[in-house]
C-alpha cells in the first residue's frame, strides 16, 4: 500500500495546506501525539484554527470520529488498496492532493438528489454520508458557525469535501479508513 | 367527512415528522423557521449533500423508498416531501 508513516503524512498534510494558501504552522509534535493517542477512533481530523490568518497558527481543533457501523474487515491491506484503485481510480497521492474533491454524480454513488439541488458530490463527502452521516462539529462552536455560514453544513465530511484547503491535516488518516470502507462496500456489492 | 379529517390529520402528522427530521439532520436551523411551505433548497444556504441525507433519513424513518423521478416531481417544499411519504404509506 502506498501509504506514509503518520509523522510523514502530517508533514505532507501541513505542506499541502500551506501550498494551497492556508498559513498553518501547528505544533507537529503535539499533533502527532494527538493522532497517535486516537487509536480508539476510526478517524481524526485536525482543523486549522479559524483565525490562522491572524497569526494564531500554533493551534488546531481536533474532531475524533467514533467507529462506523460496519463489521471488521476480513481482508489484507493490499486487497484494500487494489480495491480502492479499481473501484475509484484513486492513488494515495491523488487522494491527499484533492481527488477526493472531484465532483461525482450522486446518483452513481447511490444518493438521491433533492429537487432543485446539485446532482454532484465528491468522494470525501460521499464517504461521510455513507459512514459518518451525523458526525458534525460541536453545536454552537465557532467552527460550526463558520462552517454553516461558509459551506452550508456542519457535517465534518461535508466540510472536508468542500474545502480541503480549510481543513484536512488528518486527511491521510481518514484516507486509510475510507479505503477500508471501499473494500467493505465492494465485498458486499454496495 | 370523517375520512377527510383523518387524511388531513395524517398529513399534518407526517409534515410535523418531516420537519423534525429536517431540523435534526441539518443541525443548524431552528424549528420555528421551518413550515410546510419551506423549500429547503431555496430558502436556506444548505449543502446539497445534507439535503440528500435528509431524503435518506425521511425514507428510513417512514420505511419507504421513492424513486429519483418521484423526488424530482415535487416542488421541493416540506409539504411536497410529505406528499411522497403519504403516497407510499397508502400503497
Amino acid at each position: 500500500m502506498n501509504s506514509a508513516p503518520l509523522s510523514h503524512a502530517i508533514h505532507i498534510g501541513i505542506a499541502e495546506l500551506n501550498r494551497r494558501g492556508t498559513n498553518f504552522r501547528p505544533n507537529t509534535s503535539s499533533l502527532f501525539a494527538e493522532f497517535s493517542m486516537s487509536s480508539g477512533s476510526s478517524g481524526v481530523i485536525a482543523f486549522a484554527p479559524e483565525n490562522a490568518e491572524d497569526g494564531n497558527r500554533q493551534g488546531y481543533d481536533l474532531v475524533r470520529l467514533s467507529a462506523p457501523d460496519v463489521p471488521n474487515l476480513d481482508t489484507t491491506v493490499s486487497d484494500i488498496w487494489e480495491c480502492a484503485k479499481e473501484h475509484y481510480g484513486l492513488t494515495a497521492a491523488a487522494a491527499i492532493t484533492g481527488a477526493g474533491g472531484i465532483p461525482i454524480s450522486k446518483l452513481r454513488l447511490g444518493h438521491k438528489v433533492y429537487p432543485g439541488s446539485s446532482k454532484y458530490t465528491n468522494l470525501v463527502s460521499h464517504f461521510g454520508l455513507k459512514f459518518f452521516p451525523m458526525a458534525t462539529l460541536p453545536h454552537g462552536s465557532v467552527s460550526a458557525r463558520v462552517a454553516k455560514n461558509t459551506f452550508g453544513t456542519i457535517r465534518v465530511f461535508g466540510i472536508v469535501g468542500r474545502a480541503l484547503p480549510f481543513v484536512a491535516v488528518g486527511l491521510a488518516v481518514f484516507d486509510a479508513v475510507s479505503i477500508g470502507m471501499c473494500a467493505y462496500e465492494a465485498r458486499n456489492g454496495k | 367527512m370523517e375520512n377527510d379529517n383523518g387524511i388531513l390529520a395524517q398529513k399534518d402528522q407526517v409534515i410535523e415528522a418531516v420537519i423534525d427530521i429536517f431540523v435534526r439532520v441539518i443541525g443548524f436551523i431552528e424549528r420555528e423557521n421551518v413550515s410546510r411551505f419551506t423549500n429547503p433548497a431555496k430558502d436556506f444556504h444548505i449543502d446539497t449533500d445534507d439535503l440528500s441525507l435528509f431524503i435518506a433519513e425521511v425514507e428510513k424513518h417512514f420505511h419507504i423508498s421513492a424513486s429519483q423521478s418521484e423526488w424530482f416531481s415535487i416542488d421541493g417544499t416540506i409539504e411536497g416531501v410529505a406528499s411522497i411519504v403519504l403516497h407510499h404509506l397508502s400503497k
